[in-house]
């Protein structure tokens, strides 16, 4: 009887069914056959039939197990049949991970090939332009320099008209000295090479603020600065940033009543968002992505002075950041100027 | 929880064992007294039907031997295949037709050549419960060689064959 305390009792099935038959046999054996006085009386019948019966009971515990044997073998062949089928599945997906994983290797070093020649004619026509630039400053200076001499030699024999032109060309030599220096700026702010350090925000921006007293002239312009976060990133560029955006903010929130300009920031997933909000002329939004390129603007010089240079050199700066630069704005209805930086770990922080 | 699920199927399985046993004991005192009586071609009959079930019980025991093998099933297989080999031999020396060539009278003949194949069976049925308790314990190590257990239970077969066909037998039935 252990195997009724012992666990598993399908794999005792058969021990179930032999011990039915030896009762069976037994009772047979030791009751019926006893009983039978003579050949082919009831008790002698009787012990044949229990014979058979334990027989039977025998072959049917031998069919039973059969059959869990065979439904066993059933589920392991299903289960193989799985195992195969998620094999195959497995090596397809390996397979097809190969493929992309060349076609991306593939993809990478034509991406590669064509960033390095981008960078190589990038620098190519920064240099050519810096050159250009700085050549160009030299006959300039020249120019602005011999029509003072004229006008401070010749202004005598000169009538009011010939002095009229020499200052339009004097103008328009200075002009085209700034739109130079411009270039130039744009043109180091692509060279320059960034020594990133953490920058207290707060008092960068108030600096930059303090710096533009100058072109705010007497107006009283309504500045509102909130709390920055520090950011580790390279002190010349932010500030020129900071400066530019700023600038841009004074001159066209001028003829506001109060002007009024707004710094403000907000901490996102992994980034910081810096704003500079003004009230000032605005622009119309389906030119906002051509603010950033190289000399384009968006307003006449006899409104607006400038030489469209600003923006693109913030745009730089920022990407140099490994960040980006938008403007929202409508007519009118002031303008905001924002650029999103990677948020930086600083040293100390968790 | 499958403690629990063991437990309750040992219960019902000793409640079959006791009501199977009760069953056949109340079968018995229901009929121990009806006045029938068969005769010579229904015991061969019925001892056809015992010697193929017999025949079937050890062919399926066997198939299931070579499909996974263990003592038991190679013990059972060679077991019922000895046990049809002498309840056919039982069948054909009891049978009317028979009667006329053997040696002794059916009163004797027919009840010691039946308790030859029980204690055939029930010899061979033990000695395949030592085999597989040795298998459990051992492991495939246990495991007997088939060949070796076809030729002791062929050789005991015939040795049960020869003992119930040479020894004198002593009458069976005792006249009261």
């Amino acid at each position: 009887m252990g195997y009724l305390r012992e666990g598993g009792w399908r794999h005792h099935v058969l021990q179930h069914w032999l011990i039915m038959a030896l009762i069976v046999s037994l009772v047979g054996q030791t009751v019926f056959m006893p009983a039978s006085h003579e050949l082919f009386d009831m008790g002698f019948d009787l012990a044949h039939i229990l014979k058979k019966l334990s027989y039977i009971l025998v072959l049917s515990g031998l069919l039973i197990n059969m059959l869990f044997l065979y439904r066993q073998a059933e589920k392991t062949t299903q289960l193989q049949h799985e195992i195969d089928e998620r094999k195959l599945l497995e090596q397809e997906r390996a397979r097809y991970h190969q493929q992309l994983e060349k076609e991306v290797e593939k993809r990478t070093a034509d991406l590669h090939h064509k960033t390095t020649e981008l960078e190589t004619s990038n620098k190519d026509l920064e240099a050519f332009s810096y050159s250009v630039s700085h050549d160009l400053r030299a006959p300039l200076r020249a120019i602005d320099g011999f029509i003072s001499i004229i006008k401070e030699d010749y202004g005598d024999k000169l009538d009011e008209e010939g002095l009229r032109l020499f200052s339009v060309v004097r103008d328009n030599a200075r002009k085209m000295g700034s739109l130079i220096e411009d270039v130039l700026h744009f043109s180091r702010a692509g060279r320059h090479e960034l020594e990133p350090v953490v920058i207290n925000m707060n008092a960068l921006v108030d600096e930059v603020w303090k710096s533009l007293s100058e072109q705010r002239g007497k107006l009283a312009y309504q500045f509102e600065r909130s709390e920055l976060p520090d950011y580790k990133g390279d002190t010349h560029a932010i500030r020129q940033v900071w400066q530019n955006l700023l600038s841009n903010a004074i001159k066209f929130s001028r003829n506001s009543q109060p002007p009024i300009i707004q710094v403000m920031s907000k901490k996102e997933a992994n980034q910081i968002l810096f704003l500079v909000k003004d009230n000032g002329a605005g622009f119309n939004p389906e030119y906002a992505n051509k603010l950033f390129l190289l000399f384009q603007r968006l307003h006449g010089m006899d409104e607006f002075e400038g030489t469209g240079v600003g923006l693109a050199v913030v745009k730089r700066f920022i990407q140099k950041h490994g960040g980006i630069v938008k403007a929202e704005s409508n007519v009118n209805q002031g303008a905001t100027f924002s650029f999103i930086l990677p948020e930086i770990k600083l040293s100390g922080e968790s | 929880m499958n403690s629990i699920v063991l437990v309750n199927k040992s219960k019902q399985r000793l409640i079959i064992y006791f009501l199977l046993t009760v069953g056949l004991m109340f079968c018995f005192f229901l009929l121990k007294d009806i006045p029938w009586h068969s005769d010579a071609q229904f015991h061969t009959l019925l001892e056809a039907v015992a010697t193929f079930l017999a025949f079937m019980v050890g062919v399926v025991a066997l198939v299931r031997y070579y499909s996974r093998p263990t003592n038991s099933f190679l013990f059972i297989g060679t077991a019922f295949l000895g046990t049809a080999f002498l309840d056919g031999y039982h069948t054909v020396i009891t049978s009317t037709w028979m009667q006329p060539f053997a040696a002794s009278l059916p009163d004797t003949l027919i009840p010691w050549s039946w308790v030859a194949s029980r204690i055939f069976l029930a010899i061979m049925l033990y000695v395949g419960f030592l085999a597989t308790q040795y298998e459990e314990k051992m492991g495939e190590k246990g495991r007997f060689n088939p060949q070796i257990v076809f030729f002791a239970v062929a050789s005991f077969t015939l040795a049960s064959f020869l003992f119930f066909i040479l020894v004198p037998l002593p009458q069976a039935y005792i006249a009261e």
